[in-house]
């Protein structure tokens, strides 16, 4: 049994040294192009931050399978497996040596990593950085990683049993997988890949356990199928196989079976789509308008820039837009000092419940239906049309830098829409919350400016009005035509790329002569005088803070507590609490969900009190912010996220 | 031609379960993408369909083709027997491209046409949109076939090739000014192909989106054809173990080469753009003062940086007398900051350095604030002259104590022969109070040093050590320790390591000085002390309020924390004894990662309150803003007006239970 093991481990030796080469070749290369003294473990070990890991499980899966499809296949398409048998070793024997083979080197390939990992971080003598390294995260890390690729490894021991073909659905349970937990993360310890993204609890590493065991069991079935399949009775199995592939009906019949299982998966992807296309179970977002899909006719109509499809039955809605269309898009033109463009398609039939309208080049859909009244739609319309003249005049760069920019395409777009369609009081609503944001949680143009930093910890929605008042202090400290300047900047031949935020604004502003500093400056001074305007406001608008304070099989419940009294009734009378969640930081928009709050009391305990189904939640934490909306037009303001137990 | 036929017949017959295959699973694949299209949240058109079918389902159907085709047939030897036949073997090769050219187009223009018949509810098609998507499309497809037709070709190096090509365009991608979605094949079927209804494709994109097929279709005819195909038919066997993992290695080794090499456009060089600057014409320094009224405050400045850089220059000059080269300097005007608080903006490597700061004149600016100023500059450029080495930690507070030197280089007699009158010194002595005295550990982690007692206390305990040196070893001994730490450049590699290993602290002083360094130290201390008891300087540091602080995380409702910070006043110094009626008091907060760093001032979120110094308990509360295993930092701060500066009284890093 020693022998074949050792055997099976020199047959694995080529793969277990291009293991280690693939997790550790930065071992090589980081002391000829780094000073190992200034740098952390967590710059060398990317896969340890929280919310980090799952990237190392594309690494461990190619690994995985590799060793799984090297263990049998071979030895039986060669015929070698006969002198295995002609040996006095069981055939249980052979097969545990080769699945511990197996494991061992997957399991050494992961021992290496962290064992070069720590001998490159050790040699930062630093304080913090320096003493990052823990022996218990490092060894959960291991414990994670070896348990994952082992699964593969059972998972490929079964799979390489149909050689090549068992890749196919293979790769269609992990799509479906996937895809079952986007619709809903209830589905999400399904997805083995989650073991690998690591949650901490303080600074221990939180282990999913009842994953970790779940999978581990379903391994267990993999291995114990695999020993039947190859080296079951008289390899009955393995026959069979064999045979199958080389009568044409065999292979009729494998066609088939290929056909039928791309086709299952085909009608599961169906359902899950139709499934994921069911938004009542989304929870409620500030922005969400309530609206759920209807059926309707269409008309069309055309004017000199646009062409426009619009629902028959709301017809005058539609034309009271359309008649004023060509001269917004002038007014904008102007403003933008753009070129005409092509003509502007526009689909006013838009239902959706995460946006009043998108738009990418010179197409936009707006929400016709969903629009509270004229003005709304103009403003709404208004802003998608920058979008359209943003695209074209940067020539597309806009949208290629959305980390940068994404502040000020929407900033801009909102921007304008006030300045195209003015509304004093949404425009003063909107600056307050810009305000409060601004005083409350210091966020300076370095995080603004750099749309991945905003996100982390602040509300996504802030690009909104934070950029409108970014864009004014632009065209106060450039010109008024300095937006489209700006967009042109970004389009132009030789602009860099990939730049980061900073750089890539430092760059573009330079391009057009002018100055960031100057422009980040008009806007602090903005803010401070704002702040002074206002001060009577931000006194009374009342900071939130809270976590959850029960939670059962069914719902969690977070509770909130208001650090002064509310917001006086007469003057803000819709004043209304939200509760947004999400998993971790890197999540998009459309996985936020948000839920209004039921005031419990707003006299001496102040508390708000937010139900949250408990299927909205598949890690063992998750992100929570708590905001209040005080215009019912405009945007909500909201506290930093915090992190909370699910319990 | 009845020979062609003939072997379209074979291929037809040889490959008919496969083409009922796709015939039945590509409509289904054609749904799916529809459905997931239609609900997806930032769809803006139907037509997206096509878009996402040309990407991921006609190059399936291509490498599906191209197997049954190509590989199979090389890798079952069969092509002999067609090669045994009274036909030339480029026939054969052309039959199969042909065949599986018109099968891949014809998959591609059917989805074409069931998006536009799907999108003709929501958007005008004309007739030019219609052609632009037409010559998108088969472009894309003549080029995806034509790889996936010479692919099959390479054998058993195909997959090795197809994982390399992947990390080529990766790498190209990552690390060059080449665009890969606005290049060749992909701008065919990006964004624009459903979206520009006007402007043809770009003609460079559309030429080397030809071409590229083109070359794939020659290199196709050379593996096919040379040596009478023997080449193809020897790649066609099955890879080792070993070939593999030989592949493998060189594959790491690429990608490992890729990290090192970067050829990037640069972008231009920082510059400020607005007429309100002035330049110095003796250093490299520019000052943005954005309005006129801040003209004379730039002019002041500039004179006193000019004086502070130009000699910096000329002291850590080189031993052949030449004088270093300063970085370009910037500063810009922010009045929206206070005197005390200065903020670095990133540059792109040699663009120099780039400072905020509100140095218009007023009271906090002249009684301190120039001065900081003038000291963090020069740290800056001490770190940007060594290639950011100067803040190595084990020296950094080096560092921190010579910019603090130099910028108060002139007033150095003055703190000597007055120190109840010098706030750096003041600060220091107010540090090292009651046997807190300056320790090795102390200095070698100066990070924690720095958190603990705040930058400006910290800094000041460092330029305290500076001054000792002085006064001991004269002021060559403490440009002789600058000049060994910051004229000389520090290499990005392990040699800097290396020579960090052979000169620590110790052999710095040693070598440099000719002074043990815990003699040093103790002298140092000493003379803290001496200072200390002077009267002048005793009866100002009674008037510093000595306070503690006191984190608790109380629990609130369920898992709600409320973290709850106490400042408890020295009995005797209350608001009375202190001659004040309040202070402010700063609660600086911010939750942290599981692995620690510095954190930087500007990091950290600020409450700041007024509160009255007749009471010798001050609490403050954080409610419900972290909750369990969340980790935080506090700091509490309580401004000192005899010190100038905030003193620190609590400094925690603490997991929340």
């Amino acid at each position: 049994m020693r022998t074949l093991y050792l055997k099976e481990l020199r047959a694995l030796l080529p793969l277990q040294i291009l293991m280690i080469l693939t997790n550790s070749a930065d071992f090589f290369y980081r002391p000829l192009t780094q000073r190992l003294d200034e740098k952390a473990w967590t710059d060398i070990s990317s896969y340890i931050g929280p919310g980090e890991g799952a990237d190392m499980g594309i690494s461990l899966v190619v690994f995985g399978l590799l060793i799984a499809y090297s263990l049998f296949p071979r030895e039986h398409d060669e015929g070698t497996i006969d002198f295995l048998y002609s040996l006095p070793v069981s055939r249980r024997a052979i097969f545990v040596a080769k699945v511990a083979a197996g494991w061992t080197v997957l399991l050494v390939g992961c021992v290496v990593l962290q064992l070069s990992d720590f001998t490159l971080q050790s040699q930062n003598p630093q304080s913090f950085v320096g003493e990052q390294w823990r022996l218990d995260v490092s060894a959960s890390v291991v414990l994670l990683q070896a348990s994952f690729a082992g699964i593969v490894l059972c998972h490929g021991l079964v799979l390489s049993f149909l050689r090549r073909f068992g890749l196919i659905p293979y790769a269609m349970g992990g799509w479906v997988v996937i895809s079952l937990e986007r619709v809903s993360p209830t589905f999400s310890y399904l997805n083995v890949m989650n073991i690998l993204t690591l949650e901490y609890d303080g600074q221990r590493v939180a282990i999913p356990w009842f994953e970790l065991g779940l999978h581990i069991a379903l391994a267990a079935f993999c291995v114990a199928l695999a020993y039947v399949l190859w080296m079951g009775r008289a390899e009955w199995a393995t026959a069979l196989w064999a045979k199958a592939q080389k009568a044409p009906h065999g292979r009729a019949a494998l066609g088939c079976a290929t056909v039928l299982v791309v086709i299952g998966f085909f009608v599961l992807a169906v359902i899950i789509s139709l499934g994921d296309d069911d938004e009542s179970d989304r929870g409620f977002d500030p922005d969400d308008d309530g609206l759920r899909p209807v059926s309707f006719s269409v008309d069309s109509a055309e004017t000199e820039r646009f062409d426009f499809t619009y629902p028959s039955n709301m017809r005058e809605k539609a034309l009271a837009l359309i008649r004023g269309a060509d001269d917004l898009h002038e007014g904008l033109r102007q403003r933008l000092s753009a070129h005409k463009g092509a003509r502007v398609i526009v689909d006013l039939t838009e239902q959706s419940p995460h946006h009043e309208g998108i738009t990418a080049w010179t197409k936009m859909r707006v929400g016709l239906i969903a629009a509270i009244d004229e003005a709304h739609l103009r403003h709404v319309f208004t802003h998608e049309l920058v979008h359209s003249f943003q695209f074209q005049e940067s020539q597309r760069r806009l949208g290629d830098n959305n980390r940068a920019t994404r502040f000020f395409g929407e900033g801009s777009a909102e921007y304008f829409a006030f300045e195209l369609v003015p509304n004093e009081s949404q425009r003063r609503a909107s600056r307050q919350v810009t305000l409060a944001a601004w005083s409350r949680h210091r966020i300076r143009f370095e995080v603004l400016a750099d749309d991945d930093a905003l996100r982390e910890s602040f509300d996504p929605h802030l690009v909104y009005p934070m950029g409108e008042s970014w864009t004014a202090a632009l065209v106060e400290a450039c010109g008024a035509a300095a937006p489209g300047r700006v967009l042109r900047a970004m389009g132009r031949e030789d602009a860099p790329q990939d730049l980061a935020p900073m750089a890539f604004w430092q760059d573009t502003l330079q391009a057009v002569d002018c100055d960031l500093e100057e422009v980040i400056g008009r806007w602090e001074q903005m803010m401070l005088e704002g702040v002074e305007s206002e001060a009577e406001f931000l006194a009374a608008l009342p900071r939130l803070g809270g976590g959850v304070a029960s939670a059962d099989s069914d719902e969690i419940v977070v509770l909130a507590a208001l650090d002064r009294a509310p917001l006086p009734s007469e003057l803000y009378p819709e004043v209304r609490y939200y509760l947004r969640v999400r998993d971790n930081p890197g999540v998009d928009d459309s996985q936020i969900r948000a839920f209004e709050g039921d005031v419990l009391s707003l006299g001496e305990g102040r508390r708000i009190e937010f139900r949250v189904p408990r299927d909205y939640f598949h890690g063992q934490r998750f992100q929570f912010q708590l905001g209040l909306r005080f215009n019912p037009r405009c945007w909500a303001y909201f506290e930093p996220w915090q992190f909370a137990d699910v319990q | 031609m009845d020979r062609i036929a003939a072997l379209l017949e074979k291929e037809l017959r040889q490959h008919l379960a496969t083409l009922v295959g796709l015939f039945l699973t590509l409509p289904m694949a054609y749904l799916i993408t529809v459905l997931g299209v239609v609900s997806s949240p930032d769809n803006i058109t139907v037509l997206t369909t096509h878009q996402v079918f040309l990407w991921v389902f006609v190059p399936l159907t291509g490498m599906v083709l191209g197997h049954r085709l190509v590989v199979v047939e090389y890798h079952g030897r069969t092509q002999l027997f067609v090669e045994a036949l009274p036909i030339r073997r480029g026939e054969m090769v052309t039959v199969k491209y042909v065949l599986g050219l018109l099968i891949v187009m014809g998959v591609a223009i059917t989805s074409l046409l069931f998006s536009s018949l799907f999108a003709l509810g929501s958007e005008p098609l004309g007739a030019r949109f219609m052609g632009l998507m037409t010559l998108r499309t088969m472009a894309y497809t003549f080029c995806v076939w034509s790889v996936l037709f010479a692919m099959g070709f390479l054998g058993r190096f195909r997959v090795p090739i197809y994982v390399g090509l992947v990390i080529l365009v990766f790498a190209l991608n990552a690390l060059t000014e080449l665009e890969l979605r606005r290049f060749g094949p992909f701008a065919m079927v990006d964004q624009q192909l459903v979206l520009e209804r006007v402007v043809p494709p770009p003609g460079s994109a559309l030429a080397a989106t030809l071409i590229l097929g083109a070359a794939w279709v020659v290199l196709a005819y050379i593996m096919a054809l040379i040596n009478e195909g023997s080449i193809a038919e020897a790649l066609a066997r099955r890879m080792t173990l070993k070939e593999k993992s030989a592949v493998g290695v060189l594959f790491v080794a690429a990608l490992s080469a890729t990290t090192v090499l970067e050829d990037r456009r640069q972008q231009a060089p920082f510059s400020f753009q607005e007429d309100e600057v002035i330049r110095s014409t003796t250093v490299p320094l520019e000052i943005l003062y954005l309005r006129e009224s801040a003209l004379s405050d730039a002019e002041t400045l500039r004179d006193q940086l000019e004086s502070d850089l130009s000699s910096l220059a000329h002291t850590l000059r080189g031993d052949d007398g030449r004088e270093i080269d300063l970085p370009p300097i910037r500063v810009a005007l922010r009045e929206s900051l206070d005197a005390t608080t200065f903020e670095p903006v990133g540059l792109s490597k040699n663009d120099g350095i780039l400072v905020r700061a509100n140095f218009r004149s007023s009271e906090p600016w002249e009684g301190g604030g120039n001065s900081s100023f003038r000291a963090f500059l020069i740290r800056e450029v001490l770190s940007e002259l060594t290639d950011g080495r100067a803040e190595f930690e084990p020296k950094a507070w080096i560092q921190d104590g010579f910019s603090r030197y130099w910028a108060d280089r002139d007033r150095l007699d003055s703190c000597r022969q007055s120190p109840a009158s010098c706030a750096p010194l003041l600060r220091a002595l107010w540090a090292t109070r009651g046997r807190r005295d300056v320790r090795d550990w102390q200095l070698e982690q100066w990070f924690r040093t720095r958190e603990r007692h705040g930058e400006e206390i910290a800094w000041s305990v460092a330029f305290s050590g500076l001054l000792v040196l002085e006064e001991r070893s004269g002021r060559d001994a403490v440009i002789a320790l600058a000049r060994r730490l910051y004229a000389r450049s520090a290499p990005s590699d392990m040699r800097e390591l290396v020579h960090d290993r052979l000169h620590p602290m110790s052999d710095l002083f040693e070598a440099t000085l000719g002074i043990p360094f815990d003699e040093f130290l103790t002298e140092w201390n000493a003379e803290l002390d001496r200072l200390r008891e002077l009267p002048e300087v005793a009866a100002v540091l009674d008037g510093v309020p000595e306070a503690t602080g006191k984190l608790t995380i109380e629990r609130d409702v369920g898992a709600i924390r409320n973290a709850v910070v106490r400042l408890d006043l020295r009995p005797s110094q209350t608001g009375r004894s202190l001659n004040l009626q309040s202070a402010v008091v700063s609660l600086l907060h911010r939750d942290l990662t599981p692995f620690d760093r510095p954190l930087e001032r500007h990091e950290l979120r600020r409450e700041e309150r007024l509160v009255e110094l007749d009471e010798l308990t001050i609490e403050l509360q954080l409610l419900g803003r972290y909750g369990p295993g969340m980790r935080i930092f506090v700091a509490l701060e309580l401004e000192s007006e005899r010190l100038g500066c905030p003193i620190r009284v609590l400094a925690e890093r603490r997991a929340v239970r």
